[in-house]
């Protein structure tokens, strides 16, 4: 839950994405349909049929020729939220699961209050748990209420889960916040998430202790997703090995979400929400 | 290669250990974790390159086997041997006192020990090695022994003595074994000893040259002031400076110095309170040889004897009699005198007891019948002079007495106890001891002689005294460390003993006569105990010093016949254990390293 403090911070900001929309209600996000709202877009020639009154009397007057006035037609954006709550997400001190928590909400917030709609779906094993469309301050509340007795566990395969999620018609903002432990990889679930023409965010969290972890010695390693659990003998030579499969985790999912333009940003969960996960937002682009 | 020890080889059954130590299960840490789906990724990379992986992760056990290898092999001493691995060899030491000069913290017998340790070492299995030590007797340390720890061990025991050296003793010793032998190595350890014309004895000289000061003498004596000690000091090298200390019954008494020129001889007086018994004075800087450094001197009581007389009155004996200043006469009756326990002498002048007492000595003159084992003759008038006889006994009383002109009227010819005086084939005056006790009898009267007016009677009576009544410690007069003692015990002595300086007591009577005395390794103050009858214990100072003729530690002889020794002994190998031990050390840094690294 934010507090009041960080919601009048959040008051200055909004996110950042465009968005294809199509449909909905009149909103403050720019569209890309062309509208009849009063913000310029761009010109094109006149052709037979056209409204006449679109016609820019200025052109013709410098180019002597005919060119229609374009603008943008300003409309609501859905905003979903995919939150990964299996039982790794609950696992880091301070836990994942509660950052998760605090960056979808600082996300709807930011949602809207800026005049879009925001709808949350949590994935927990093989459940998955929507909510429905939020609007207005009300709707951070009732968003905050809905995540508010949910618990992590499970595991969740991202692929056959986020596919699962029911979109409405019409383009997108979704935000997948994982760690992105799946079997299946997160993949599959950001081009299912593109094919349906939402515009992917995807928000990758992990605990100071799977990023710097201090173990040593012969160690059973049990996986609280229920996994294979593993016997190793952890020593310097494992943990730079680890470090370096990490990299190449992180560098992996970066690299396609890049390809597929993509924002990504990389959280861990001991971060301050409102400095430095704040500031990774902004540099990457999903607020401003 | 041999193998010196080939038992080692049980050590191997360590490589099962280590083995069974990496097949046991591992003692695994239980965590919970997010997700092992980073570690699978990661142990699987790890096992992709696996070949390499396999061997860090083993590199471990190869270290330890290998050092459990090293050492099993250690243990077995492996030896490089030379040409042969045979040889018969005799070692012989010796431990003088001047083998105790040090330089650089090593003495020289400590040098030969270590020069000796590595050819023990280097021998081969089957060589055959004696040990002799030659120092003031030959002893034998170990004989014809292959057993090399035996070997290392009796080289361990050897000590230097306080005294000189018998090496030729040893020699011979050693060269009678040759002729037993075939190729019999003998090889000589010594600093000053040189074997010249010993063609087939290896000399190894040990040690250098070192300067030294050495006290050669102590004495005392009372004057009209006090009591003053002489030191008589050497200098045994380059000009010296020495403080000289003087201790009187353990005390510090008096310290003087002295400069010394190279090779200069000088005498230090000190002082000394006048009731000092035992005296030691030292020279307080140390040098090359510390043991001469000391001198022991004990001051002798003169304690009054008792002479018991029984008889008929003799004014010339009496008056013989008391020329020793120690002595006080106490007339009694032949009936009185056994009672008389505290008498060291009974002079018996034509009397005979029935009795005689149970302590002291005798002297009996003109006897009647048979006593002490001496029966008297018929009496007859002499037809030959007066001579001293030949044996040993009566060379005690031979000083400064020559009878010439002595005439008897008539003696009684003396059968058994061994004759000192003789007319003719008679024994005029006979000695012996008996039962411990010794005894002269005098076979004429004194009264009747020319003997008691000529100026050799007192002087041989001096002579009978002494032998009657000896100084206790006179053979144990200016004794040198390595000396065997005898001494003179009292006449009432019932049991005597011998305590050394460290304490340790050495019965030397009963039985009787007395045993030598041998345990005197240690330059110091000793003490004569004796008990008497009557139960009081009498105890007697005395005093053994170092000798002063190994002092000299200047220079050392050369080494000779290094090519001497016989095929099959020149080529000592070398045992390689040391080597292996070195590089078990190595091999296990190695392993505490990788193991760091690896944690």
């Amino acid at each position: 839950m934010l507090n009041d403090e960080m919601l009048h911070r959040l008051d200055a900001l909004r996110l950042a994405m465009q968005s294809y929309i199509r449909g909905g209600a009149g909103g403050i996000r720019k569209s890309r349909a062309l509208g009849d709202s009063a913000e310029f877009s761009d010109f094109r020639e006149y052709a037979p049929g056209d409204d006449l009154r679109r016609l820019d009397w200025n052109a013709y007057a410098r180019f002597d020729r005919l060119f229609l006035k374009l603008f943008m037609e300003e409309q609501e954006m859905r905003v979903t939220i995919i939150l990964d709550a299996s039982a790794s997400m609950g696992y880091g001190e301070p836990l994942k699961w509660a950052f998760a928590v605090d960056a979808a909400l600082m996300l709807s917030y930011l949602a809207v209050s800026g005049g879009d709609r925001v709808s949350l779906a949590v994935l927990s094993g093989e459940k998955l748990l929507k909510s429905p469309l939020y609007a207005g301050r009300q709707g951070y509340l009732q968003a905050s209420s809905f995540l508010k007795d949910i618990r992590p566990s499970g595991a969740v395969s991202l692929t056959r889960s986020v596919t699962r999620i029911p979109f409405s018609s019409g383009r997108g903002m979704c935000v997948l916040i994982s760690d992105l432990f799946s079997e299946d990889g997160s993949e599959g679930a950001l081009a299912s998430l593109l094919y349906r023409k939402q515009q992917a965010v995807l928000v990758q969290v992990l605990s100071r202790e799977e990023m710097e972890p201090e173990l040593s010695g012969p160690m059973h390693l049990v996986d609280s997703e229920g996994g294979p659990a593993m016997d190793v003998t952890v020593n310097g030579e494992l943990l730079r090995r680890y470090q370096k499969n990490l990299e190449s985790f992180i560098g992996g999912t970066k690299s396609y979400c890049h390809r597929h333009g993509i924002p990504y940003v990389l959280m861990r969960s001991d971060m301050d929400l409102m400095h430095d996960a704040l500031g990774n937002f902004m540099r990457g682009g999903i607020i401003a | 290669m041999q193998l010196l020890y080939p038992a080692g080889v049980w050590a191997l059954s360590g490589l099962l250990f280590v083995l069974a130590l990496y097949i046991l299960r591992k003692d695994y840490r239980e965590l919970n974790v997010s997700s092992t789906f980073l570690w699978r990724r990661t142990i699987k990379d790890q096992t992709a390159s696996k070949p390499f992986q396999k061997l860090k992760s083993n590199l471990l056990m190869i270290l330890q086997l290998s050092a459990v290898l090293l050492l099993a092999l250690a243990l077995m001493r492996p030896l490089l041997s030379g040409t042969q691995a045979g040889g018969e060899t005799v070692m012989v030491f010796d431990v003088s006192m001047s083998m105790q000069a040090e330089k650089a913290g090593q003495s020289r017998l400590g040098q030969a020990v270590s020069e000796a340790r590595r050819m023990v070492e280097g021998m081969g299995a089957a060589g055959r090695l004696t040990i002799l030590t030659a120092g003031k007797k030959v002893n034998h340390l170990l004989s014809r022994s292959t057993d090399r720890q035996e070997a290392l061990k009796a080289l361990n025991a050897i000590q230097a003595e306080n005294g000189d050296a018998d090496v030729d003793g040893a020699l011979s010793l050693a060269k009678a074994m040759g002729r037993e032998i075939n190729n019999l190595n003998i090889v000589v350890f010594s600093d000053t000893y040189l074997v010249k014309g010993e063609e087939d004895v290896r000399y190894v000289a040990v040690g250098e040259g070192v300067d030294n000061c050495a006290i050669l003498s102590l004495t005392a004596a009372k004057r009209e002031d006090g009591m003053a000690a002489l030191a008589r000091i050497e200098n045994f090298g380059g000009a010296a400076s020495v403080t000289v200390r003087c201790y009187a019954d353990g005390q510090l008494c008096d310290a003087r110095t002295a400069a010394l020129k190279p090779g200069e001889t000088q005498s230090v007086h000190l002082n000394v309170p006048e009731s000092a018994v035992y005296i030691l004075a030292e020279i307080a800087e140390e040098d090359g040889l510390l043991l001469d450094n000391q001198r022991h001197f004990v001051m002798r009581k003169s304690g009054q004897k008792k002479i018991a007389l029984i008889g008929q009155d003799n004014i010339f004996l009496e008056k013989a009699l008391l020329q020793r200043g120690d002595v006080e006469l106490v007339r009694t009756t032949k009936e009185d005198a056994p009672s008389l326990t505290d008498c060291s002498l009974f002079v018996y002048d034509g009397v005979l007891p029935e009795q005689l007492p149970e302590s002291g000595s005798f002297l009996i003159l003109q006897p009647a019948a048979e006593i002490l084992g001496v029966t008297p003759g018929t009496k007859k008038s002499p037809e030959y002079a007066v001579n001293l006889a030949d044996s040993t006994l009566a060379g005690q009383f031979s000083d400064h007495v020559s009878l010439q002109g002595v005439a008897l009227k008539e003696y009684a010819p003396l059968a058994g106890g061994q004759p000192v005086l003789k007319s003719g084939g008679d024994t005029l005056i006979s000695a012996g001891e008996e039962s411990g006790r010794r005894f002269m009898v005098i076979g004429f009267d004194l009264h009747e002689s020319n003997w008691v007016l000529k100026y050799d009677f007192p002087i041989f009576m001096m002579h009978a005294l002494n032998y009657l009544m000896p100084d206790v410690l006179s053979g144990a007069r200016d004794a040198l460390c390595g000396d065997v003692l005898s001494f003179s015990l009292d006449g009432r002595t019932s049991s005597a003993a011998a305590i050394t300086p460290a304490g340790k007591s050495a019965a030397l009577a009963p039985p009787f006569p007395a045993l030598p005395f041998e345990d005197t390794g240690e330059a110091g103050l000793y003490t004569l105990s004796q008990t008497l009858l009557s139960g009081e214990t009498v105890k007697t100072p005395f005093v053994v010093n170092g000798t002063t003729a190994e002092s000299d530690v200047r220079e050392v002889a050369q080494s000779s016949g290094e090519n001497l020794l016989k095929a099959g002994v020149t080529d000592y190998g070398r045992e390689l254990t040391t080597l292996l031990l070195i590089a078990l050390l190595a091999l296990m840094l190695a392993e505490w390293w990788v193991s760091c690294r690896a944690g």
